[in-house]
């Protein structure tokens, strides 16, 4: 279903036609940090990956460098599957196959604490087609997807999407709550708001969209992250967003199935 | 409009027993001087003050006048003949008119009834206080008496009744905007005398604002109570030339902005949705416009409005924070007029008139925003086939039957419309509509009824790309009141009544059309529930000095079937559900909320105050935006939704400066709050699921003290406001459990506004505010997730946006005049040093470097100028 937002959008353009935008420095405390753990296991063989950063200032650069030493399993029916360390705070392994209805429980020990979070990965859902659409007021390229949603069960998805291999940074998160069983189209808007041209859609670019399903917890954590946690000012609360993972710390672990569809963008 | 000139009215200049023209004798000689001269030479000579409309008068030259000691009387006659003009006397001043006026007529038109004079005995004056204009009923308006000394002001229907002493007196009646009177009168029995004020004079030559006296009572048990004049707001300036009283008030301590351009506000540190905002009754569920850049509230429509900061009087309940009692014109009972005005963002027009002639009125107020006839005008399809305008029609009428009762009958309707050609829409508003039946069972006891109902809705429609549905929320009530005023007796005012509303919400309703619509239809439950209450209230005078207002308000709610309703354990997650059928009562909550103001008089002009009020709120407003949207959503107690429930302890010192020329009061209070509600993080709002999933609940407390320093006289006029405070909350499972700052608290707020009456044509003005930045959640650090950059927080609201500060320059041109039709140029400029003020910051990966993170700041409105025509006929 399309968010509000979207209808709001063109109001507020026009009543912010004076609005400016300005890059302002804010003093921000520091604050001691703390571990990041993202657990993935998807529905691809061989694929199971846990990677650990940690938190930092903002006034420091964008790189978050791994954190070594952490012991991770993954268990799964009494199977406990060890992922070793195969890069600095990455930790893997391709001794799983993701089965959708399989729950899988992660462990991570690092410096005498330990982390633990359960995901049980839903049946896949695939993408009937993806096409380009227009924005709502504007000539603006989005792509909308379409897919038949499983009746009579819940369904979490998030989809992520490529332009010419460059991820849009944009979270596209959603549930079936008020479209259970339809046919659904979603056009995925997002805000350009980097003006950086390799994110928009032009002719001739090669789009590429993933569509992963999703357990509940997951679907929470990323639509607390999409809700409370971008940095928005428009957020009456920024939060960190809810973890499944039990121990104190940020992240998720997400048993997820990813079916993709990929166009290259007709020249109109 | 039609301007009184006055050559002078001081009502404090003579108190004791008047005199009449008769009885004083004066000598005069002028030569070839005009009347307005010859009336001066008068006042100097005489107690006497005239008081005339300019034209009347201004025309009437060359005086030739010779008189030895002849009476006052004597000497107007001379003056006056063959000129056509009347006298007549009121108190110390002397009215004069053209026309075929008899000169019988006195201001009070009274009859005495009833029994002959016995000296012991008490009889009671009351009436009506009305606009001798426009015929307007005048609320607040005080009647007082040297001796005994003591005073009552009129009621929201103009009605007053004072209990006096058998016996002459002087009766002092004053009301912003209006010149005093001094009435004499003869009491030997029950008198009904109906009042008509004066619109407030000017005087000739200085054209100087004159003392309205007595704009607030000093001896009023009323703490925290900010009164407008929607006329006294005309001057200042406001964001495109948009004149609106909700941001007027904002300029007044306690009572904050919700953010730049907005018309929603703060009291006390409550929530928006803690202020119960009231139209003639009826509650409006959303006062705002496009997302709150203008309020609801057509001024044109508006006679005036009271906000009473916590400490509200027994009739009102349902809220914490404040009531915002407005009050529609009732429309003019005399002349046919027609009044509007064209502005940058809309059009407005007023129509008034008689229904019977001096005794009944209507009124119908419209204003539309015209942004989108330059959309229009767009070539481009996309932008031409939008849609975005809101329009609100006020509509009043009142009928009398005989001298006892009076029927009133006001709606308001208004909407925002927002779509885009056929694809997408968003439309919402408000309807009112209020009956009240005003009933005189005798001069003491005066009876309202009324019977009101109350809409809000919003509707969403999307038709494109395969979505086809609409979604339709709505928020309605039916309400029925009863009140009586009891005037016992000199010391006792008894207020009482009975209060029943029937509220439905229907949450979210979901349409879908066609098969392939993208959306199943859905029913989110409707809620159903009753809010009664009765109260009653005696204000007692033990002594001149002293005065005490307690009473009860008792309140209860009862949560309706059809319904389910749940049991949740901690992690908001259902443990059981209960079935309700129609019109079981699920719950049932009772909330005694007691009240007790004392005031006391110090001197002729200070006093000190104090009270304690509680209030309960059920119904609440939920969200998680800092910009109010109308899908913000209204939800009921239930019985897991606790009442909101407040305490208010306040003391405050009042003291009229210079001969009553400044006014300042300070008032300090202390607020606790129990109930309050939260969001949970990462709440859905928009689900099937019961409402409680999502919320979490605490406490907060607000304590403060405001400052006020107004001059309401002279050509400058204006007021200096100040407000030192703070507003925390305490929610489970929020920041900790500690307590935090809510978004609204703010340290300092200040206001400067300041009018400046140049000359006839032009009026200057200017208002200055300062605020500390709102307490907001600011990142302490990043993480990467899936390979994006996202922020770190770690306590709620433990940063500050930056102070906002901001000047308003303001001009209003007096145009020529003509026969009957007046027109002014209203110039604007907001903001006019151009202070960039934030109004939200966001944190993001860099733009040009995306390797670091940074902060955003948007600023909204700098330096808007705008141009406003208003026109009268």
């Amino acid at each position: 279903m399309p968010r509000i937002s979207n209808i709001y959008l063109p109001l507020i353009i026009s009543i912010l036609f004076s609005a400016c935008q300005k890059v302002i420095s804010v003093q921000l405390n520091s604050s001691s940090p703390v571990y990041m753990i993202e657990g993935v296991i998807t529905d691809l063989p061989g694929t199971c990956k846990v990677s650990i950063t940690q938190t930092k200032d903002f006034s420091g650069d964008n790189t978050f460098p791994g954190v070594s030493g952490a012991v991770v399993t993954v268990e799964n029916n009494g199977v406990v599957t060890p992922l070793a360390e195969t890069g600095t705070g990455v930790y893997s392994t391709n001794a799983i196959n993701g089965t959708p209805g399989s729950t899988y429980n992660l462990k991570v020990s690092l410096n005498g604490v330990v982390y633990t979070a359960s995901s049980t990965m839903p049946q896949p859902v695939g993408l009937n087609s993806i096409y380009v659409s227009k924005e709502l007021l504007g000539n603006k390229n989005y792509i909308t997807i379409v897919y038949s949603d499983p009746a009579g069960i819940k369904n979490y998805y998030r989809k992520v999407q490529y332009v010419n291999g460059h991820k849009e940074k944009t979270l596209f998160v959603s549930d079936d709550e008020f479209q259970d069983g339809l046919t659904i189209r979603d056009q995925l808007d997002f805000s350009n708001d980097t003006d950086d041209p390799a994110r928009d859609i032009h002719p001739g670019d090669t789009v590429r969209v993933d569509m992963f399903c999703i357990d509940s917890t997951v679907h929470k954590y990323w639509s607390s992250l999409q809700q409370n946690g971008t940095g928005s000012g428009g957020s009456a609360s920024p939060a960190n967003p809810t973890s499944n993972i039990q121990g104190g710390c940020l992240g998720y672990f997400s048993a997820e199935t990813i079916r993709s569809k990929t166009l290259v963008v007709p020249k109109s | 409009m039609v301007s009184l000139l006055a050559i002078a009215v001081s009502p404090f200049a003579q108190k004791s027993r008047a005199q009449t023209p008769e009885e004083i004798k004066i000598s005069l000689e002028l030569s070839h001087v005009s009347l307005a001269t010859a009336l001066h030479r008068i006042e100097a000579l005489t107690p006497f003050k005239f008081l005339a409309k300019a034209e009347d008068i201004e025309r009437e030259q060359d005086i030739l006048l010779s008189v030895k000691d002849q009476p006052v009387s004597k000497v107007l006659q001379i003056l006056f003949k063959g000129r056509n003009i009347q006298y007549r006397q009121i108190g110390i001043n002397i009215l004069l008119k053209k026309g075929q006026e008899t000169g019988k007529k006195t201001a009070g038109t009274s009859f005495v009834s009833s029994t002959p004079a016995k000296t012991d005995e008490k009889y009671t004056v009351s009436g009506t206080i009305r606009s001798a204009r426009t015929g307007e009923t005048i609320l607040g308006a005080t009647i007082r008496v040297a001796d005994p000394p003591g005073g009552v002001t009129s009621n929201e229907y103009g009605f007053y009744s004072v209990t006096l002493p058998a016996g002459d007196h002087q009766l002092e009646i004053s009301a912003v905007g209006f010149a005093s009177q001094t009435l004499p009168i003869s009491l030997a029995g029950n008198v009904v005398m109906n009042i008509r004020l004066n619109e407030e004079a000017k005087d000739l030559q200085e054209v100087t604002v004159t003392a309205s006296s007595a704009t607030r009572s000093l001896t009023s048990t009323q703490m925290g109570l900010e009164k407008i004049n929607i006329k006294e707001t005309k001057n200042i300036p406001v964001l495109f030339g948009e004149r609106d009283v909700m941001k007027t008030i904002q300029l007044l301590p306690g009572i904050k902005s919700a953010g730049d351009g907005n018309s929603g506000f703060y009291v006390r540190g409550g929530s928006a949705d803690q202020n119960l905002i009231l139209l003639d009754e009826a509650t409006v569920y959303n006062a705002s416009h496009l997302l709150g850049f203008f309020s609801t509230f057509n001024s044109d429509a508006i006679k005036n409005v009271s906000v009473y900061k916590g400490d509200m009087p027994a009739q009102y309940g349902g809220r914490l924070a404040s009531a915002v009692d407005i009050k529609m014109n009732d429309g003019n009972n005399k002349d046919l007029g027609v009044s509007g005005g064209v502005g940058l963002i809309s059009a407005r027009l007023n129509i008034e008139g008689p229904i019977q002639q001096d005794r009944s009125s209507f009124l119908i107020s419209g204003r539309r925003t015209y942004a989108d006839v330059f959309l229009k005008l767009s070539s481009d399809t996309t932008v031409n086939r939008s849609r975005l305008y809101f329009y609100d029609l006020n509509a009043k009428a009142n009928y009398a039957f005989g001298s006892k009762d009076r029927l009133y009958l006001s709606g308001y309707f208004g909407r925002d419309v927002l779509s885009q050609s056929n694809l997408a829409g968003l439309n919402w508003g408000n309807s009112t509509a209020t009956l009240r039946w005003n009933h005189l069972f005798n001069s003491r006891l005066f009876s309202n009824t009324s019977l009101i109902y109350s809409n809000f809705d919003y509707k969403i429609f999307v038709h494109e790309n395969g979505n086809d549905f609409t979604i339709f929320s709505q928020i309605r009530d039916w309400n029925w009141k009863e009140e009586l005023q009891w005037y016992a007796g000199s010391k006792h005012t008894i207020q009482t009544g009975i209060n029943g509303i029937f509220h439905t919400i229907r949450p979210g309703e979901i349409t879908s059309s066609g098969k392939d619509a993208g959306v199943n239809s859905s029913i989110l439950p409707r809620r159903y529930s009753v809010e009664s209450a009765v109260y009653a209230t005696d204000t007692w005078k033990p002594s001149g000095r002293l005065s005490l207002t307690y009473g009860l308000r008792v309140s209860a709610f009862s949560i309706l079937g059809k319904g389910d309703y749940y049991n949740f354990d901690t992690n908001g997650n259902v443990t059981d559900t209960m079935h309700y059928r129609s019109g079981q009562v699920v719950k049932t909550y009772l909330n005694p909320e007691p009240r007790i103001a004392a005031s006391y008089q110090l001197d002729q002009s200070s006093s000190l105050k104090a009270s304690y009020t509680r209030n309960s709120q059920y119904l609440h407003l939920v969200t998680n935006s800092t910009t109010s949207s109308p899908t913000d959503k209204w939800i009921a107690s239930t019985n897991v939704v606790k009442p909101e429930i407040s305490d208010q302890w306040s003391a405050g010192y009042y003291k009229n400066l210079s001969e009553d020329r400044y006014e300042l009061s300070v008032e300090t209070y202390y607020k606790r709050m129990q109930n309050q509600i939260d969001y949970r993080n990462g709440a859905n709002i928009f689900t099937n699921a019961p409402i409680e999933t999502q919320l979490l609940y605490g406490i907060g407390r607000a304590y403060g003290i405001e400052w006020l320093l107004k001059k309401k006289t002279g050509r400058f006029t204006g007021w200096l406001s100040y407000t030192l405070s703070r507003t925390e909350r305490k929610i489970n499972a929020i920041n900790n459990d500690q307590w935090y700052n809510a978004r609204q608290d703010r340290t300092h707020d200040i206001a400067i506004v300041g009018i400046y009456q140049l000359n006839k044509k032009w009026t200057l003005s200017a208002n200055w505010v300062f605020y500390t930045g709102d307490a907001v959640t600011f990142p302490n650090g990043k993480y990467t997730a899936d390979g994006e950059v996202y922020f770190y927080y770690t306590n709620r609201n433990g940063y500050r946006m930056p102070n906002y500060h901001r000047l308003d320059l303001g001009a209003t041109c007096q145009l020529k005049k003509h026969k009957k039709f007046s027109s002014e140029l209203a110039f604007s400029l907001y903001n006019a040093y151009g202070r960039k003020n934030a109004y939200q910051i966001d944190f993001r990966q860099g733009k040009d470097n995306p390797n670091t993170t940074e902060a955003v700041q948007t600023s909204l409105f700098t330096f808007v100028p705008s141009i406003s025509y208003n026109f009268k006929f």
